[in-house]
């Protein structure tokens, strides 16, 4: 960590609270996930089985990005899975970004559903968010890609969520200080948007955090999962579509990735 | 932390831009162009005075208190704040 985070706090011997918590609760997950794979192994019993009779058996949201590429490698090669990939178009994806989903959904033989967001809202909203001079320049899309995923599975009775993280790039959250409203909050993206000139909005796919998280996750029993990168799979990953991942080239949040 | 990279390294790596000016400008017009802006509209917005959350509806706290509930119930690992 550098200097810019003025909450970062130091124990009695020089350490911060970053450092400890990784000590603490992230390390020992990612070594014991990286010798055994049963937590993995489990989690796939359990999808096959309630999947059975079902056209899929869970969805993955896919960007075209290394963390949601690999999610539905390991899900179909490894975990024997049946994913429908989910890609939600927000207006910027990049050719690089195409390129990869169209190679990983004929690489895989996987089906593809996109979901295209109205870009004139897209384009309000984005607009309204730059003039209300919040850090979390990110929302209006993640909130569209996170949105129509849930409302798409939700709509689909499609019961497990496979989401992409990666404990090497990101198990150290930058402070709120910086940018990282912790979640969707509809209350807070429709007042940013009717104070900065924005027009109501219609279309745009909001799930508010509180109903993805108790009444998707609670009442209807929805499973989201995080399927970690882990590096032995990711080599095998590497070889078959001899990928190019150059972690130094990460701009914006956005892994790169360039299958070849 | 995750002993890819050290400490000092990611600093000096970090003074380094990520673009060269040349094509900065070209993404910075390219994404005023694409939010139907003019390149001066959106400087003045990029110069303006930052804000946060705070200055709008939120439910922050409810947020928070219910993300400490399942850091406390050990279903989220990493350390928001």
């Amino acid at each position: 960590m550098d200097s810019t985070d003025t909450y970062l706090k130091f124990d009695e011997n020089g350490i911060c609270d970053y450092c400890n918590n990784f000590k603490i609760s992230i390390e020992p997950q990612w070594k014991r996930d990286l010798s055994d794979n049963s937590r993995i192994l489990k989690i796939r019993d359990e999808i096959v089985s309630h999947g059975k009779g079902k056209k899929y058996d869970c969805i993955i949201g896919l960007s075209g990005g290394l963390d949601s590429s690999y999610t539905a490698y390991v899900a179909k090669e490894i975990m024997g899975l049946r994913p429908l990939l989910l890609h939600v178009d927000a207006g910027w994806n990049t050719e690089q970004a195409v390129r990869n989903i169209e190679k990983l959904v004929n690489g895989l033989n996987l089906e593809l559903h996109t979901e295209v967001i109205d870009w004139s809202e897209m384009r309000d909203l984005q607009c309204a968010y730059l003039r209300s001079q919040v850090p979390d320049q990110d929302t209006p899309q993640d909130t569209a890609f996170f949105s129509a995923l849930y409302k798409y599975a939700r709509k689909n009775n499609i019961k497990y969520v496979l989401t992409g993280a990666n404990y090497s790039t990101e198990c150290c959250r930058e402070p709120e200080q910086w940018g990282a409203y912790p979640g969707i909050d509809r209350l807070l993206i429709n007042d940013i948007n009717r104070k900065n000139g924005g027009k109501k909005l219609l279309k745009f796919p909001i799930v508010d955090i509180l109903i993805y998280k108790i009444y998707y996750s609670i009442a209807l029993d929805g499973k989201n999962l995080n399927i970690n990168i882990m590096n032995h799979y990711l080599h095998d990953f590497m070889k078959i579509f001899g990928c190019q991942i150059n972690l130094d080239m990460r701009r914006e949040g956005l892994t790169f990735l360039a299958l070849l | 932390m995750t002993k890819q990279m050290s400490r000092e390294s990611a600093l000096l790596r970090l003074k380094e831009p990520e673009l060269s000016q040349e094509e900065t400008k070209l993404e910075f017009d390219y994404v005023a162009k694409k939010l139907n802006l003019t390149s001066q509209e959106l400087w003045i917005i990029f110069n303006g005075k930052n804000s946060d959350y705070r200055s709008y509806k939120n439910k922050h706290w409810i947020i928070k208190a219910g993300a400490s509930i399942l850091t406390f119930v050990g279903i989220e690992k990493r350390l928001f704040r």
